[in-house]
């Protein structure tokens, strides 16, 4: 027979000791449990409240607006300069203020920095690392910065030294912990402003490397940051791989708006020059325009013969047109407006990484896996 | 496990707190301000040719001149 008596007064006696600390550790996690599920009904509410509100403002579609403007004529954009010298994929360009000159970065860890006008190069560095993933000029045109899988930005200044002393002046200003997506100083020298697969952003000062601000939100890599060409505002944006695009203030950290429609990695976000506005490229082979003060997209460029990502945009000096480089090497010029795709610029042998239009607008430049740079 | 998931959620709230309290303009009224910014910006715009003065183009290769 077994001592059932012994063993279930046991059992009574565990069971009634561990009864009185199970009420309150219960009630915890039931509290826990209840408050959790409160914040998560009230960002389901927001969310849906948040939704309608957009969807009631979204009264007349820019397209049909633009339908009174005459169209665009023809534009005569072709290809001007091509700088080849890369001996690796060219990765990311950038230009200077001065409308001239170009800096550009390789998956083999050259940096290159060229007279637009005359294709002549007029710095040729080695960086510690391959993958030179962004490249970007400071807005006095005397430092260079730069930086990729090494998870830093790097910080340069130009002078006509060789190459071997300049490579001293390399100065690691930026670092993530993730590789360093893309880069540009923030309205001046001192500041420098970075995203990372690491999925967030940073300011740094550059001449003591401390980091200024960081900017947490995205769920996933960042790809590409922008700041309004127009001074006054205390905003930037990012986006990547969440398939997001997130406004900052840069005083607080703290994201103040957020906007989502693509349905695949946003690899680029340029402003438009008005500040209030600005467009994203994907994977999923569309752009689109978003507008800050409607609060959401806009418009969407895309047509069902265009399968490939597109990797870079940039507006024209207007806004009216909107360039965008894609993955089957190609640019597409696109009526901003009217949302109609106008002439397609061929010349790029592989696919194109970046795409950036001048300080003035008066062109365009394309980076591209074909180790070569178009102006 | 339960405090990760409030790690995760209030930031989120909070957040969307914040973005309830932006007024959104309806997008004809921002669709009008893109198209007033073109309008006063096209003819300078050095991209897009115009029947006004032919913008010198940097880029573009300087013609000789030649002298008779």
């Amino acid at each position: 027979q077994k001592p059932t008596t012994s063993s279930s007064d046991k059992k009574a006696e565990t069971s009634s000791s561990s009864k009185k600390a199970e009420p309150a550790a219960a009630e915890n996690a039931s509290r826990a449990a209840e408050s959790i599920e409160l914040l998560a009904r009230e960002a389901e509410e927001l969310r849906m409240k948040l939704d309608a509100e957009r969807n009631k403002l979204n009264d007349i579609p820019i397209e049909q607006a633009a339908d009174r403007l005459s169209p665009l004529p023809h534009t005569g954009i072709k290809s001007r300069r091509l700088l080849k010298g890369h001996a690796g994929k060219v990765l990311c360009m950038d230009w200077s203020m001065d409308k001239r000159h170009i800096v550009s970065s390789s998956q083999d860890g050259k940096v290159i920095v060229w007279d637009g006008f005359t294709t002549n190069k007029e710095h040729a560095l080695t960086t510690a690392t391959t993958w030179t993933m962004a490249c970007a000029y400071s807005p006095s045109s005397q430092l260079i910065a730069c930086g990729g899988l090494d998870n830093k930005c790097s910080v340069v200044p130009l002078s006509f030294d060789d190459d071997i002393q300049q490579k001293k002046r390399f100065r690691a200003v930026a670092t993530h912990t993730s590789y360093m997506s893309c880069c540009m100083f923030l309205r001046s020298d001192n500041l420098l402003l970075t995203g990372s697969g690491d999925s967030t952003c940073a300011i740094w000062d550059v001449e003591s490397g401390q980091l200024i601000q960081n900017f947490h939100g995205h769920t996933g890599d960042v790809f590409a940051i922008d700041v309004p060409r127009c001074d006054t505002g205390n905003i930037f944006i990012s986006a990547g791989a969440d398939k997001h695009s997130l406004v900052w203030d840069i005083r607080t950290g703290l994201c103040v708006q957020s906007f989502d429609g693509h349905e695949a990695d946003i690899n680029t976000v340029r402003f438009h020059p008005n500040g209030d506005a600005f467009a994203t490229g994907s994977d999923d082979a569309s752009c689109r325009l978003f507008d800050l003060r409607a609060d959401r997209q806009v418009c969407i460029y895309e047509k069902e013969s265009i399968l490939f990502p597109v990797n870079g945009v940039d507006f024209s000096a207007s806004g009216r047109i909107l360039f965008a480089g894609y993955g089957d090497y190609r640019v597409g010029v696109w009526d901003s407006l009217k949302a109609t795709r106008h002439t397609t610029l061929y010349g790029h042998e592989n696919r194109i990484s970046c795409l950036k239009s001048s300080p003035d607008g008066t062109a365009i430049c394309t980076a591209s896996w074909d180790c070569t740079i178009r102006v | 496990y339960t405090n990760a998931q409030m790690e995760k959620l209030k930031p989120q709230v909070e957040q969307l707190r914040r973005e309830a309290q932006v007024q959104p303009m309806k997008v004809s009224a921002a669709s009008s301000n893109l198209i007033a910014f073109m309008a006063t910006n096209l003819p300078q715009d050095p991209l897009v040719p115009n029947n006004g003065p032919i913008q010198d183009n940097p880029f573009e290769e300087k013609k000789k001149c030649s002298v008779l």
